[in-house]
């Protein structure tokens, strides 16, 4: 077993069992992430690798052993980002037409469990998609998310209340209208 | 609906999303960073080659070409040793060579054993260099005339230790066979030595000296034929070529340090060469380069056209085309086998050292082809047959009777050969070497 300090030291050392360790330590929540940000898991599984070598190539940059976790989460998402632009080209400008599917009309939000969830949020279009998770879900702020994925804060501001709006409409077409009663 | 709310649920529900990597992953990240691991051992090495080659090479240049003791000890073949310059004694005689040196050192003797004076027709420079000495000892400069020894105050303040024992002075003196390497003169050993004798030879370097301890003789070489050996650590400077026959442009290579070590492959080259002419040599080698390489490129490919009225009637029409550009990375490892022929002109030739420039042309086959990219699953190209033309100096350094240390930088230009249809862009490997080794003279 190691400390964040500890395992931080042997891996700058390439320590294999420290490698590994932290592999073990830290890669179920890095593939939820990468998937979460790819929405194909083909895809994901590429960032994941990518987003562990640049792990193991830059951990000797982490400063502060105790946002270790937090960097890395943060070298993940660049990895994603980069991984869009290089694959998909981000559109920030074209707004799409919503296409609700009103197939199912349950009234209860614990239904929609978390796969579901990101099944919608993969619909979105990928700028909503990125700041999305980024402002709700990683905590970003508008500064920071303009600065990570190179657009200026009012077109971050666009593309979340787009895909709230978005969100909303899905959800509503699976009937969840109030979110409030299970809060 | 409530925004927070709805923002709150979903930070919950996905923050702590997890999913399981393949089982793989891991092998796939460990064998990256070993690949990396080696990659950067190799810069290390290749850096530390190419410091010590320079350091090398400068050290080789900036050195007077004057023989020293260890370049003569190499060659223990052909010692004529004297005793007090009286009997010559002779070990691992060839007998025509060492009967010319032995009439050589008799008759240095002969003259030696008269009383040497400034001659009219000794050149100029003995002449000025006695009045320089004279006159920054005494400050009066006494001149020296033709037939006379200097005397008199100049006498007294010029140097009586000009060639005492061991001092670092050389001579040589030429046969039709081959060098004469004197060492050490010592000037007790002329008949008449007294210090106005000694006053009449100054400037030792341009005088004729008597045997002292010991001379080595360093035969001519037949410089016909030789056999070289070179470790080659290349920098390569890419050039991507895209297949006309398809839409895909190259935009930017990756921006790429020039001295990067991520540039770096090797080859080795062994061959011989033949001296045609005293100034011209050619040369036959074959060559094998190995390099494990990645690099970025942006790729543009035609997405579509878009075409819009050119005047207001709308009779005419501007097409453009429509770019996508993707970020792709190249990974290759490349093994290359090929055949060179060269020819060199020797610019200069020293004691030691010999400096030429010349050219090569070689044909390469590519022997492992997995260049791949990242996104998909065709080869990125190397072609199975290229070229190289190269140019460049090289510098021998003689370390012994059969041996040259060679220094040899090198420019190699890439051309391809032929054609694979099915690759959307080629790589020309271009290159600027630095080759280093030894060449054995038959």
């Amino acid at each position: 077993m190691y400390n964040n300090p500890e395992l931080i030291y042997a891996c700058k050392k390439n320590d294999e069992k420290a490698q590994k360790f932290l592999y073990e330590k830290y890669k179920n929540r890095l593939m939820g992430l990468c998937i979460r940000y790819t929405g194909k898991r083909e895809e994901a599984e590429d960032v994941f690798q990518e987003s562990f070598i640049k792990i193991f190539k830059n951990i000797k940059n982490v400063r502060k052993p105790e946002y270790l976790e937090r960097w890395m989460k943060h070298l993940t998402i660049n990895t994603a980002i980069n991984h869009y632009r290089r694959k998909n080209k981000i559109s920030f400008d074209n707004i799409y037409e919503i296409d609700c599917e009103s197939n199912v009309y349950e009234n209860i939000l614990s239904d929609i469990d978390s796969e579901r969830l990101l099944e919608i949020i993969h619909n979105m279009p990928d700028g909503y998609k990125i700041v999305f998770q980024l402002y709700v879900i990683e905590g970003y702020t508008h500064k920071e998310i303009a600065k990570l994925v190179d657009i200026s804060e009012n077109t971050s501001k666009s593309q979340l209340s787009r895909a709230k709006a978005y969100l909303k409409r899905k959800l509503e077409g699976l009937g969840i209208t109030k979110f409030e009663r299970y809060g | 609906m409530d925004d927070n709310h709805l923002n709150r649920i979903l930070k919950n529900q996905l923050e702590e999303f997890e999913a399981s990597p393949p089982t793989e992953a891991w092998n796939h990240i460990h064998q990256e960073l070993k690949r990396d691991r080696k990659i950067a051992f190799h810069q290390r090495l290749s850096t530390l080659i190419v410091i010590l080659s320079l350091s090398a090479t400068i050290f080789l240049l900036l050195r007077p070409p004057v023989f020293q003791d260890n370049v003569t000890a190499g060659t223990s073949e052909k010692i004529i040793k004297t005793d007090g310059g009286q009997d010559i004694q002779k070990t691992d005689p060839s007998t025509d060579l060492i009967n010319q040196i032995a009439e050589k050192s008799d008759q240095i003797e002969k003259k030696n054993s008269q009383p040497l004076t400034v001659k009219k027709q000794q050149p100029r420079q003995v002449k000025e260099e006695q009045k320089t000495l004279a006159a920054n000892r005494t400050g009066n400069p006494e001149k020296s005339r033709p037939g006379q020894f200097t005397t008199g105050a100049a006498a007294d303040a010029l140097p009586t230790d000009v060639n005492t024992p061991g001092e670092d002075i050389s001579y040589e003196s030429r046969t039709s066979e081959g060098r004469i390497m004197l060492k050490k003169p010592d000037l007790s050993l002329l008949p008449h030595h007294n210090k106005k004798q000694v006053t009449g030879v100054l400037a030792p370097v341009l005088q004729k000296a008597p045997f002292s301890q010991e001379e080595t003789v360093i035969p001519k070489r037949s410089n016909r034929f030789e056999l070289f050996a070179m470790a080659i650590p290349s920098m390569f400077y890419h050039n991507l070529e895209t297949n006309k026959s398809d839409d895909l442009i190259v935009g930017n290579l990756e921006d790429r340090n020039p001295v990067s070590g991520e540039r770096v492959g090797y080859k080795t080259a062994v061959g011989g060469a033949f001296r045609y002419r005293q100034n011209l040599e050619f040369s036959l080698g074959v060559i094998y380069g190995w390099a494990n390489e990645s690099f970025n490129f942006t790729e543009r490919t035609i997405s579509g056209y878009h075409t819009t009225p050119s005047d207001a009637e709308g009779l005419s029409f501007t097409t453009r085309p429509e770019f996508i550009e993707n970020d792709r990375t190249v990974t290759f490892n490349r093994r290359e086998l090929g055949i060179q022929l060269g020819a060199a002109l020797l610019l200069f030739k020293g004691r030691t050292i010999e400096q030429s420039v010349g050219g090569n042309i070689a044909v390469h086959r590519n022997l492992e082809n997995n260049a791949r990219t990242d996104f998909e699953t065709e080869d990125i190209g190397l072609r199975n047959y290229f070229s190289y033309l190269s140019v460049f100096y090289k510098m021998d350094y003689r370390l012994s009777r059969r041996f040259d240390l060679t220094i040899q930088p090198t420019f190699n230009y890439a051309s391809f050969i032929n054609e694979n249809e099915t690759s959307p862009v080629y790589i020309k490997p271009n290159n600027l070497s630095l080759n280093f080794g030894l060449t054995y003279h038959l």
